[in-house]
């Protein structure tokens, strides 16, 4: 429980989005990027990964459909729209200026 | 867009749940084994996820209906009585809201009914609502603003010689029928062919409950002939009982206008003594104001043609008629008066409803307390119990809708409407039915609901609350229902200030202040003074209870008294038996003189004598008697204030007038002798009118309101009453130790009695106290209704309050009993 609150929500929906910019992926292997990219330091409760992609898929941002994995095994790909990669820019830019700002803060103070 | 893939989500859900385990499964097959843990609780993942959907709600929603019905069959007897309850609650609010949709809101079953309009007479402070015969004419023939134009005119006939008993008649115009798209449930309805009275003969269509209560809906009564005002009219055939005609009323037949002038034998074609009324359908699609304003020009020809009968600028105007009638502003107090009626039986109700779903809280803490240590929080037992209010007060409202369709009949039937107008379960009354649920359940619902969900121990001041609340509405219910007794009661024990029994009224019929009636009514007045068995005979301008009423303005310049005004003849007070009070009566033929009422002295020179001082600043008209109040024109009107003229030839003011005849034996037997000596074969039949059934007639209404109003207050004192008991009852079970040893420790039992009485002290005090204000309140909006009757009467107050103690008293005996007859041993045992 503890660890699924260190991880905002929001920033799980921005990192997926970012990750399914290079290409569709099947939730596995959305969960292994995010870990992998960050070195094992964002590792979260995976299984949180799907209410994230429900609510994405809701709002239209990203689109699935149903392929074989790697591995041979029947799983869902998630592919980013149009509005998705919009909302992607927006959320980058948000986190930019959040992250600037906080940096100011921890430089100067 | 979202809210189309959140339904179509919701549509597909069983698919995407199954997708979504589906995947989430495949994921942790992918993981290695040691790192699946890291995946966390799936069913709990699977349900966030599809709660993302935003459709949580919906399946709460589900599952608390029903989890509710489920509960609520377990216990059928409180379901019972709560729906009980509701439904007469909601039933007595519906039935009046389906009287308002009948009158008001829905439009008559008349073809194009929305189109239809009356149209009026006006010019600059002048009004009336019906036009001559010869104007309708020469605007129907002239114009071609109107789709079609109907015409009407209501009169009261003579049915087979016999001659107390009036059949209403209506006259309409020969389109009238076929365009306002009317059935026939027997023979023929007259139509065009009816227009031309050279080439048709007199025929009739019977009203459909004329026909069942006359004929016993005798299909052979086409083609037979009946005897209207002593002429022949043929049966064509019955009316369809749906047809309701415009401004519905209970008409028992039905004639064609052409025929008008030679049953009530009046000039052929009718001049401009007669009046009708006239409506107009604009086409679809065209607007009343374009067809009115194309009017202008007619009228203005029609002025020119008749300067006496046109007034100087008039116009034509137009008020909507394809509904049965209006409100206006006039009638606010009344709308608000029946509105605050039923809404205080609703109130009782839901109150009532109140307290059983509190008294229900305490016996579920049990059930509350399991689903509050299996972590059901606060908000969803609020929830749960709220939607079994819901649940309770739909079917209540389900059942109240029902009830409204018979209670709505008998409200229509209080007001005169006929069988056409009936209730019906429509759009407007299902909605105010679910809205009036929604309401209950949430106003009497949600404390209680709050109440269990906080777990708090006790609910008694909730309780006595709702109790209180019962108390105090019933209170002003009867205090309604009280003074609409008294009010009654008084219009005959006191009487309305004149004696009207052994007095028939006779009035020439035809129009208002034609000549001819003034000087048929003069020759009346001769002839029947030389008839036996009349005691006195006068001649007046306004016939008592005539339903006519004229006033005139009696105050001084800056304050203004509405007096009824009379012309009268000098022997007009002794028929009457009014009392000369103050000064003299006037003689025949005196000017510039007039008596005036006691009420009339007494508020317009409060403290002095009015013998001798001038009625009116600006006039030489002096007063030189004082007779007693008398309301012959206005039996309602507890204030009404009157003022006599002498009767002259011709009063212009005033209506022709008739002639009132104190008879010595009873009117049903001197009104076939009066018509053997009055009637002349060439004119029309006189209107004789007894005044004590006219006085009858006049408080028919408040009668029939009587019944209504008490029905309300007995329906109200009974669920008052279960209230009161079972607030006690409830007492008395929670402290049953408490009771018992004092039992024992052997308390007399007057103070078992009082512990268990005190509980309704406070709720019943107060409860009358805001009840008599209430009451007070209402009573100021009845107040044309009360007869004269003091608003604060305060017999009506004391009686109020004296039958909620009585009904208070009863209903506590039951648990006092108990409490008293207790056994201790047992009682202490059983803990």
């Amino acid at each position: 429980m503890a660890k699924k609150n260190e991880f905002p929500a929001g920033a799980l929906v921005m990192l997926a989005l970012r990750v399914l910019q290079g290409g569709s992926l099947h939730g596995y292997a959305i969960a292994q990027r995010i870990r992998i990219i960050s070195s094992d330091v964002l590792r979260v409760e995976e299984g949180s990964l799907y209410p994230a992609l429900q609510k994405m898929l809701l709002k239209g941002w990203v689109s699935s459909s149903w392929g074989e994995s790697e591995t041979g095994r029947k799983v869902r790909f998630y592919k980013l729209t149009a509005a998705g990669k919009k909302q992607l820019q927006e959320e980058l830019k948000r986190h930019e200026l959040v992250s600037k700002a906080i940096d100011s803060v921890l430089n100067t103070a | 867009m979202e809210i189309f893939r959140r339904i179509w989500f919701l549509l597909n859900r069983r698919n995407r749940e199954r997708e979504l385990a589906e995947e989430m499964e495949a994921h942790r097959e992918l993981m290695s084994p040691e790192d699946r843990a890291a995946f966390g609780n799936v069913l709990a993942l699977r349900e966030e996820s599809s709660d993302s959907w935003g459709w949580g709600w919906l399946d709460d929603l589900w599952r608390d209906l029903a989890y509710g019905v489920r509960i609520l069959r377990r216990s059928p007897g409180f379901t019972l009585a709560a729906v009980a309850t509701l439904a007469l609650g909601i039933g007595v609010s519906l039935s009046a809201f389906q009287l308002l949709n009948t009158l008001v809101l829905r439009p008559l079953p008349l073809r194009g009914a929305e189109r239809i309009y009356q149209l009026d007479r006006r010019a600059p402070g002048l009004a009336s609502d019906s036009i001559a015969y010869p104007a309708m004419v020469f605007f129907r023939d002239n114009s071609q603003a109107f789709e079609a134009v109907f015409a009407q005119a209501d009169s009261e006939l003579e049915f087979e010689g016999e001659a107390m008993r009036g059949l209403q008649a209506r006259f309409v115009s020969a389109n009238y029928f076929a365009q306002l798209g009317a059935g026939a449930a027997a023979g023929r309805l007259f139509g065009p062919r009816e227009a031309d009275v050279r080439t048709s003969e007199p025929v009739a269509v019977l009203a459909h409950a004329f026909w069942q209560s006359q004929y016993g809906s005798d299909p052979e009564i086409v083609g037979k002939t009946i005897r209207l005002h002593q002429r022949p009219v043929v049966v064509a055939g019955v009316l369809a009982k749906e047809f309701s005609g415009l401004q519905p009323a209970s008409t028992d037949v039905w004639i064609p206008l052409a025929h008008y002038p030679r049953i009530v034998r009046s000039a052929d074609p009718p001049g401009f003594e007669t009046n009708i009324q006239m409506f107009g359908r604009v086409a679809a699609g065209g607007t009343i104001d374009t067809a009115i304003e194309s009017l202008k020009p007619l009228t203005a020809e029609l002025r020119t043609r008749y300067p006496d009968h046109i007034w100087e600028r008039e116009r034509v105007g137009a008020t909507p008629a394809g509904y049965a009638s209006q409100l206006t502003r006039r009638d606010v107090p009344m709308v608000a008066f029946f509105g605050s009626l039923v809404l205080l039986v609703l109130a009782v109700a839901g109150s009532n409803f109140g307290s059983l779903l509190l008294a229900r809280a305490m016996a579920r803490e049990r059930e509350f307390g399991i689903r509050a240590s299996l972590g059901a929080g606060r908000a969803r037992v609020f929830r749960q119990l709220l939607t079994e209010s819901l649940l309770l007060c739909a079917a209540g409202a389900g059942l109240g809708l029902l009830l409204s369709l018979a209670g709505g009949r008998l409200l229509l039937w209080s007001v005169d409407m006929p069988q056409s107008m009936d209730t019906v379960i429509d759009w407007r009354t299902g909605g105010v039915a679910l809205g009036l649920a929604v309401l209950v359940a949430l106003i009497f619902g949600s404390a209680p609901a709050m109440h269990a969900a906080l777990r708090r121990k006790s609910s008694e001041r909730a309780r006595m609350a709702m109790v209180g609340a019962q108390v105090a509405a019933t209170c002003a219910l009867l205090i309604v229902a009280g003074l609409h007794t008294r009010s009654l009661q008084r219009v005959f024990s006191e009487g309305p200030g004149f004696d009207y029994r052994n007095v028939v009224a006779v009035v020439p019929p035809g129009g208002f202040q034609s000549d001819e009636v003034a000087k048929r009514a003069e020759e009346l007045k001769r002839k029947a003074a030389g008839i036996p068995g009349i005691e006195a005979a006068a001649l007046c301008g306004v016939t008592p209870l005539s339903f006519s009423a004229w006033s005139e303005s009696a105050g001084e310049p800056g304050r203004r008294i509405d007096a009824y005004v009379n012309a009268v003849e000098p022997s007009y007070f002794g028929t009457m038996r009014i009392p000369i009070l103050q000064g003299r009566m006037f003689t025949a033929g005196e000017r510039d003189v007039v008596m005036v009422s006691e009420s009339l002295a007494r508020k317009r020179w409060p403290g002095e004598s009015a013998i001798g001082k001038r009625y009116k600043a600006d006039s030489d008209v002096v007063v030189v008697g004082v007779v007693g109040n008398a309301r012959t024109q206005a039996l309602r009107d507890g204030e009404a204030v009157e003022v006599y003229y002498p009767h002259r030839e011709r009063d212009t003011r005033l209506p022709a007038g008739g002639v009132v005849i104190r008879t010595a034996i009873p009117p049903a037997r001197m009104i076939p002798i009066l018509r053997a000596a009055l009637e002349d074969p060439t004119s029309a039949p006189l209107r004789y009118t007894p005044l004590e059934s006219a006085l009858e007639e006049t408080t028919e209404g408040s009668r029939k309101g009587l019944i209504g109003v008490s029905i309300a207050g007995a329906l109200a004192l009974l669920l008052a009453a279960t209230g009161i008991g079972g607030l006690l009852a409830f007492t008395v079970l929670r402290r049953t130790r408490e009771i018992a040893v004092r039992v024992a420790l052997g308390a007399p039992r007057v103070s078992v009695a009082s512990l268990v009485l005190r509980q309704m002290t406070r709720p019943v005090c107060l409860g009358l106290a805001c009840g008599l204000a209430f009451g007070a309140g209402l009573a100021g909006l009845m107040r044309s209704q009360l007869y004269g009757l003091e608003r604060f009467d305060p017999a009506s107050y004391a009686g109020a309050v004296a039958v909620l103690l009585a009904a208070s008293a009863l209903a506590a005996a039951i648990p006092v009993r108990r409490a008293l007859t207790l056994d201790p041993n047992a009682a202490l045992k059983y803990e």
